[in-house]
C-alpha cells in the first residue's frame, strides 16, 4: 500500500532540479496559511452573531426524502471551527518554516482539504452529513499520512474507518428510533426511545469515537505514525568531493517533520467537539448510567498507560504521541463524571476548554519534535544533547507545550486540571481526582526529563541547521498562545459558559 | 410498522445473500491477487443489493428495491472502473500511470463505501433498510463486512499501478466523475432507482 503517492502519482508538478523544488516548496504552504487564514477570519465574523443567540445555519437538497445536508453554527461548533483553522495556519506556517521540497503541493491541499471537512462534520446538522464529512476528513489525513508512513496510514485508516462504521451505526439507530436525521431529533429521541436501544446508540458513538480522540484501545495508529519522511534511511556516500586518503563524504537524506502531527491534532479537535455535542449535548450520558464507568475506566486507563509510555520514551516524537494518548485521559474522564448531578458544569466546561487547549498543546510537542528532528536529522534523546543555546525557543515550547499538559500553570492547560479537579471533587469522586494529579506528577516528570536529556545535558551537541523565520514565528506564536490562554483565560471560559448554557443545555 | 413473520422465500434469500456476503468478504480478505480479492468484492457488493431485496420481498414499503438499485448502480460502476483498471496484456502490468492509480483507488472506495463516492451513499441506504425491517442483527453482520474490506482496499495499493491511454482513459474518468459527482449529490442515483421500480411495477 503506497496511498496518496500511488493513487496520484502523475499530480506532480515537473521540476527539474532539487533547487527548483526547493525554491517553489514555500509557495503550497504559504497558500495554504492564506486560506486557512481567510476561514479563520470567516469564522471570527460569525462570533458576534452567534453571541447574540442568533443562529446561522445552511440547508441544501442533498437528497429528497432521505436526509438533507444541513450546517448549522452554535458557541461550540464554531470554537471547534476556529481551533480547526488555527491549527491549520500553525500546521501550514511550521511546514512553511521547513521549507519541506518533497510533494509540498499534495501535502499542503490535502491538509486544507481536512481542515474543510472538519468544518463540515462539526457544522454538520444532519447526522449522514457529519458521518460523510467525518469519513472524507479521515481520509484526507490517510493521504497525507501515506505519504510517509504508508503502512501506519493503512492502519490509521482501518482504525479509524472501523469506528467511523460504529457511529454510523449509531446514527442509522438513531434515524429508526427518531425517523429524523437531524442533530435537533437527538432529545427527542431520548424521551422515545427504549433504554437498551439507547445504550447500543451510546455505546456505539463512543466506541466509534475512541480512536479518533486518540483513546486507548484505538490509540495503536498513532505511535507509529511518528516517523516522518527519510526516517531510518541510511546515508548514501557522495560521488564527489572524496578527500585524498579519507573517509567518503555522505549525504544524508532530508528528514521532514513527523508524520503524526497533522492526524493526531486535526482529528482530536473534530472528535472531541462531536463527542461533546453527541453524548452529554444529548444528556446520553446522563441517562444511560453504563456508559460512565466504561468512559471512566477508559480514560484513567488511557491517562496512565500514556504517562507511563511517555516516561520512557527514547524519542521526542514518541513522547509527543504518548502525551497526545495521555492528554484523551483527561476528556473521556470529563465526560464520563458529567452523569453525576453536582459538578457536572464544571466538567463540561472543562472538556469544551480541552477541546482547544489540548490540541494547541499537542501541536507544541509535535512541533518542537519536528523541529528537531528537521533540523538535527533525528530526535532520538540517546543522540541529543546541550540543544538549548541553539534551539532555545524549541526548547521554550516543548516545556510549554508538555507544562500545559500536565496542567501547570501559568499555561492554558492549567485551567482544564482546575476545573476538572474542582467537578470530580464536588461530583463526590475525590479518588479519580488523586488519580490525575498523579498521572500529572508522572506527565511532568516525563516531559522534564526528556528536556534535560535533549536542551540541558553537557555534552558536545549535534551540529544543528539553520532555522527560518517562518519556523521560529509558529513555535513563538504557540508558545504565547499557551502562555496567554493561561494568563487570561477570561475569553475562552466565557465561551464555553455560553457553550455549557445553550448547545450543552446545562442550566446554571 | 409491524413486521409479518418470515415466509420460506425470505429465510432463504436472507441465509443465501448473508451467506455469499460473509463467503465473499472472507475470500476477499485473503492476501493474494488484488484483482481476485476485488472480484470478490464485487461479489459481496452484489450480496448488499441482495439483502436489501431480501428485505423488499419481506416487507413491500421498506425501501428495499431502491436500496437494491442504487447498490447494484454502485456496484456496476465501481466493476467498469475496476475492469477497465486490469491489465489487457501481461506487459503492461508493470506500466505505471496515475489515472489508472486514481481509477483503482475510487473503485475500491465504492466497494468499501467511503465518501466522497455513490458506494457511501448505496451503503448507508441499505443499512437503514436492514434497520427498518427490524433486521438489525443482519445490520451489524453488513456493517461487520464492510469494516472487514478496508482489509483488502489496503493491500490493493501494494499492486503495480495500470497504464491507461487513448478510449480506456476517457472511460475511466467518465466512470471517476460519475461515482465522485454522485457521491456528492446522490439524488440522481436515488430517482434513476425509483424510476426502475416504477417502470417494473407498471410492466
Amino acid at each position: 500500500m503506497a496511498g496518496c503517492a500511488e493513487l496520484f502519482p502523475r499530480l506532480s508538478l515537473r521540476l527539474h532540479s532539487e533547487a527548483e523544488k526547493e525554491a517553489l516548496a514555500w509557495a503550497p504552504f504559504s497558500l495554504g496559511a492564506l486560506a486557512s487564514l481567510t476561514g479563520l477570519a470567516l469564522t471570527v465574523c460569525l462570533i458576534p452573531v452567534i453571541a447574540r443567540g442568533s443562529q446561522v445555519g445552511a440547508d441544501y437538497w442533498w437528497t429528497r426524502d432521505l436526509y438533507q445536508l444541513r450546517f448549522q453554527a452554535d458557541g461550540l461548533s464554531l470554537l471547534a471551527v476556529l481551533a480547526l483553522y488555527a491549527l491549520g495556519l500553525l500546521i501550514h506556517l511550521h511546514m512553511l518554516g521547513l521549507r519541506w521540497p518533497r510533494q509540498s503541493h499534495h501535502r499542503a491541499a490535502l491538509l486544507l482539504a481536512a481542515q474543510g471537512c472538519g468544518a463540515g462534520a462539526v457544522l454538520g446538522a444532519d447526522l449522514i452529513a457529519l458521518v460523510f464529512f467525518l469519513e472524507l476528513m479521515l481520509l484526507c489525513l490517510w493521504l497525507l499520512a501515506s505519504l510517509d508512513a504508508p503502512r501506519a496510514a493503512g492502519r490509521l485508516l482501518a482504525t479509524a474507518h472501523g469506528g467511523g462504521l460504529l457511529v454510523l451505526g449509531a446514527v442509522l439507530l438513531m434515524w429508526r428510533q427518531a425517523g429524523d436525521t437531524s442533530v435537533t431529533a437527538l432529545p427527542l429521541l431520548l424521551l422515545s426511545a427504549e433504554a437498551p436501544g439507547l445504550r447500543v446508540i451510546a455505546l456505539l458513538l463512543f466506541l466509534g469515537l475512541l480512536p479518533r480522540v486518540l483513546a486507548v484501545p484505538g490509540h495503536g495508529w498513532l505511535p507509529r505514525l511518528v516517523a516522518g519522511p527519510g526516517h531510518g534511511v541510511k546515508p548514501r556516500p557522495m560521488d564527489r568531493g572524496r578527500s585524498p586518503g579519507g573517509p567518503p563524504r555522505l549525504r544524508h537524506p532530508p528528514v521532514g517533520p513527523v508524520t503524526a502531527l497533522a492526524p493526531a491534532v486535526l482529528l482530536l479537535v473534530v472528535s472531541a467537539a462531536l463527542m461533546l455535542r453527541l453524548l452529554p449535548g444529548s444528556l446520553m450520558l446522563a441517562v444511560v448510567p453504563t456508559l460512565g464507568p466504561l468512559a471512566l475506566a477508559l480514560g484513567m486507563l488511557g491517562l496512565w498507560w500514556g504517562a507511563l509510555r511517555a516516561w520512557v520514551a527514547a524519542e521526542l516524537g514518541e513522547l509527543a504521541a504518548w502525551l497526545s494518548v495521555a492528554q484523551s485521559g483527561l476528556l473521556l474522564t470529563a465526560l464520563a463524571a458529567t452523569g453525576s448531578p453536582t459538578g457536572s458544569s464544571a466538567l463540561l466546561q472543562a472538556a469544551a476548554l480541552h477541546l482547544v487547549l489540548a490540541p494547541l498543546a499537542l501541536l507544541a510537542l509535535w512541533s518542537a519534535a519536528s523541529a528537531v528532528k528537521a533540523r538535527v536529522r533525528s530526535d532520538a534523546l540517546a543522540g541529543l544533547s546541550g540543544l538549548l543555546r541553539q534551539m532555545p525557543l524549541t526548547g521554550v515550547t516543548l516545556l510549554a507545550g508538555g507544562l500545559s499538559l500536565a496542567g501547570l500553570p501559568p499555561l492554558g492547560g492549567f485551567h482544564v486540571q482546575r476545573l476538572l479537579i474542582s467537578g470530580l471533587l464536588r461530583a463526590q469522586h475525590p479518588l479519580v481526582a488523586e488519580a490525575i494529579l498523579l498521572a500529572d506528577a508522572l506527565l511532568l516528570f516525563a516531559v522534564i526529563t526528556a528536556f534535560r536529556a535533549a536542551f540541558l545535558r553537557k555534552e558536545p551537541p549535534p551540529p544543528v541547521a539553520r532555522s527560518s523565520g517562518w519556523l521560529t514565528a509558529q513555535l513563538l506564536l504557540l508558545t504565547a498562545a499557551l502562555l496567554l490562554a493561561g494568563i487570561w483565560p477570561g475569553p475562552l471560559l466565557r465561551w464555553t459558559d455560553v457553550i455549557l448554557h445553550t448547545t450543552l443545555s446545562v442550566s446554571p | 410498522m409491524t413486521a409479518p413473520p418470515l415466509s420460506a422465500p425470505v429465510v432463504v434469500a436472507i441465509l443465501f445473500s448473508g451467506g455469499l456476503l460473509v463467503l465473499a468478504t472472507a475470500l476477499a480478505c485473503r492476501p493474494r491477487r488484488a484483482a481476485a480479492s476485488f472480484g470478490w468484492m464485487v461479489v459481496a457488493g452484489l450480496a448488499y443489493a441482495m439483502l436489501a431485496l431480501a428485505a423488499a420481498l419481506h416487507l413491500r414499503d421498506s425501501g428495499g428495491l431502491r436500496a437494491s438499485l442504487v447498490q447494484l448502480l454502485a456496484v456496476a460502476l465501481a466493476a467498469s472502473l475496476g475492469l477497465l483498471c486490469g491489465p489487457r496484456k501481461a506487459a503492461e502490468s508493470v506500466a505505471e500511470g496515475g489515472l489508472g492509480a486514481a481509477a483503482r483507488g475510487v473503485a475500491w472506495l465504492t466497494l468499501v463505501g467511503l465518501p466522497p463516492t455513490l458506494g457511501f451513499h448505496a451503503k448507508v441506504v441499505i443499512y437503514r433498510v436492514l434497520l427498518t425491517t427490524g433486521w438489525a442483527g443482519l445490520a451489524a453482520l453488513a456493517i461487520v463486512a464492510s469494516a472487514a474490506g478496508m482489509a483488502p482496499a489496503l493491500w490493493a495499493f501494494r499492486a503495480p499501478r495500470p497504464a491507461m491511454s487513448g478510449p480506456r482513459a476517457i472511460i475511466a474518468v467518465a466512470l471517476i466523475a460519475a461515482i465522485i459527482v454522485l457521491g456528492v449529490y446522490p439524488q440522481p442515483a436515488l430517482t434513476l432507482a425509483d424510476l426502475v421500480q416504477v417502470i417494473g411495477q407498471k410492466g
